[in-house]
């Protein structure tokens, strides 16, 4: 039989040791979430067409009418470019810390 | 699974529908809708948004295209990015830039969408291959 080593969290280790405490086999519980989980269809992510992605982005435009620009893009911050962006985040880290930025 | 980064989460959520024009065409020829995020990247976003709006905003764009928390601690540990992180110092990683580059070699079939080029020209996989891409840059 082969097995499967899986990598645990305190809170998984946590509930391991509650089930085995309880006397369950823990064992069998995995092997029948696995049996579980596999027998469910997966069904295939669709993709995203033009008019969904336009019609959400325009929620989200009447969600912040009004709003002042935030401000990175006021500062010019480009968040693609990696440098600008960990600059400004250590700006306003800095800024929050009451120390001058450099 | 295709992991967002901070820099797209930020152009769709941007006011200037001209500055979304590029990101708006790029997922609809993405084939793996089934997003992600981790809470690193969250976090990151969160720092470049300052109102209740934009948090609102925010929270109505991972819920239209169902962009889902990635639950990531049983496949990279924090030792493992900064382990990654000291190998490329000299670039000063982010820490959620460099837990990207580990999750995409710890799951299956996952791309990473970013306009950030550094994935692309600079960073490598800890078995030396290139990060897989959503969207050509």
């Amino acid at each position: 039989m082969k097995t499967l080593n899986i990598r645990l969290t305190p809170t998984d280790a946590a509930a391991v040791r509650q089930l085995k405490s309880n006397g369950e086999n823990v064992s069998e519980i995995v092997r029948s979430a696995l049996r579980e989980r596999a027998s469910q269809p997966r069904l295939a992510p669709q993709r995203i067409t033009k008019t969904a992605i336009r019609s959400l982005l325009e929620k989200i435009d009447a969600s912040q009418s009004g709003e002042p620009v935030p401000e990175y893009i006021r500062l010019g911050v480009d968040p693609a470019i990696r440098q600008q962006a960990s600059a400004y985040l250590r700006l306003r880290l800095a800024k929050r810390l009451g120390e001058p930025f450099g | 699974m295709t992991l967002i980064d901070t820099n797209v989460i930020l152009n769709l959520l941007h006011r200037d529908a001209r500055e979304r024009q590029r990101t708006q065409r790029d997922i609809t020829g993405i084939r793996d809708t089934d997003f992600g995020i981790t809470a690193f990247v969250l976090s990151e976003v969160c720092s470049f948004l300052c109102s209740a709006r934009e948090y609102v905003a925010l929270e109505t764009l991972l819920l239209g295209l169902n962009i889902k928390h990635v639950e990531s601690e049983q496949f990279v540990t924090a030792q493992d990015v900064l382990k990654w992180m000291q190998k490329y110092a000299s670039h000063r990683p982010d820490f959620a830039d460099a837990h990207l580059v580990l999750l995409c070699s710890k799951l299956p079939k996952c791309r990473v969408w970013t306009y950030d080029q550094e994935f692309v020209t600079q960073w490598r996989r800890p078995d030396g291959s290139a990060v897989p891409m959503a969207v050509k840059n």
